[in-house]
């Protein structure tokens, strides 16, 4: 299993979405069908939309979900940024079926 | 059924990234930003403002070619904040959400948001829109309040499936 610390992929900000692509490019870079990733949030709170969307939810629009579930596993995130990612997730799935 | 209770800092910690970032991305103000907080006790109301002298909430919505067509800064100003999508940045392709997540935030919990921003003066409440034009102010001030806790107000859509 490979492990992605959020705090070293945007080590000076984890607020705007320019930080989110930095962490999604770090995402796609480090993943792969044969070894899980890790993505650990470090108990940090994040509490901004624009990141959470634009580093995970996003990819929900442009790959399978059964892929990402295959290729990421997500750790240490608290349980506000939890619930936030998963409305965003549904959100960006829906749009996906939709286009 | 109310939807289940985020921590009010955490409700209070997004709604502060949301407008600050507005500002720091969009501004261009010249001078900082100016940030108001109230925690009303007896009404359980928080009460948010941020003002900058930057450019403008509409004229920065138009730095983006596909606003350029909305004629309206009124109407521009309002898609921002209720539709998703409509963002001053002219590049990326998953912009525009975190105002009108706000904005939900606010609806859902008995609160609005409210812009002044040159040309227009506007609040968003559950089921009211108010705007009117005032003399021109410079830069923006964007409001927002709600009662933390649990959504007062139902949604139309379901609870979203955990996939985390």
């Amino acid at each position: 299993m490979t492990r992605l610390r959020v705090q070293d992929a945007c080590p000076s900000s984890r607020v705007f979405r320019e930080d989110g692509r930095v962490l999604r490019e770090a995402i796609e870079k480090s993943w792969s069908d044969g070894e899980l990733l890790e993505l650990d949030f470090g108990e940090a709170i994040i509490a901004s939309i624009s990141f959470l969307d634009e580093g995970v939810a996003s990819l929900f629009f442009d790959y399978d979900a059964e892929l990402i579930r295959r290729r990421l596993k997500i750790v240490g995130i608290t349980e506000d940024d939890r619930r936030q990612l998963n409305a965003l997730v549904a959100k960006r799935r829906a749009q996906r079926t939709a286009a | 059924m109310p939807r289940t209770s985020e921590s009010v800092t955490y409700l209070v910690e997004t709604a502060l990234n949301e407008l600050l970032q507005n500002v720091v991305e969009h501004a261009e103000s010249p001078t900082d930003a100016v940030v108001l907080a109230r925690w009303y006790k007896q009404d359980k109301n928080v009460r948010i403002a941020i003002a900058d002298s930057g450019i403008g909430f509409a004229e920065s919505l138009r730095r983006n070619p596909r606003n350029a067509s909305v004629y309206s800064d009124a109407n521009l100003v309002r898609r921002a904040i209720t539709e998703e999508g409509t963002t001053g940045r002219p590049s990326g392709r998953f912009g525009g959400l975190g105002l009108k997540n706000l904005y939900q935030v606010c609806l859902h919990r008995e609160g609005s948001v409210h812009v002044s921003s040159r040309t227009v003066d506007a609040s968003f409440r559950m089921g009211k829109e108010s705007d009117l034009f005032v003399p021109e102010l410079d830069g923006t001030t964007l409001e927002v309040d709600f009662r933390p806790g649990p959504e007062t107000e139902p949604r139309a859509d379901s609870e979203p499936e955990d996939f985390f």
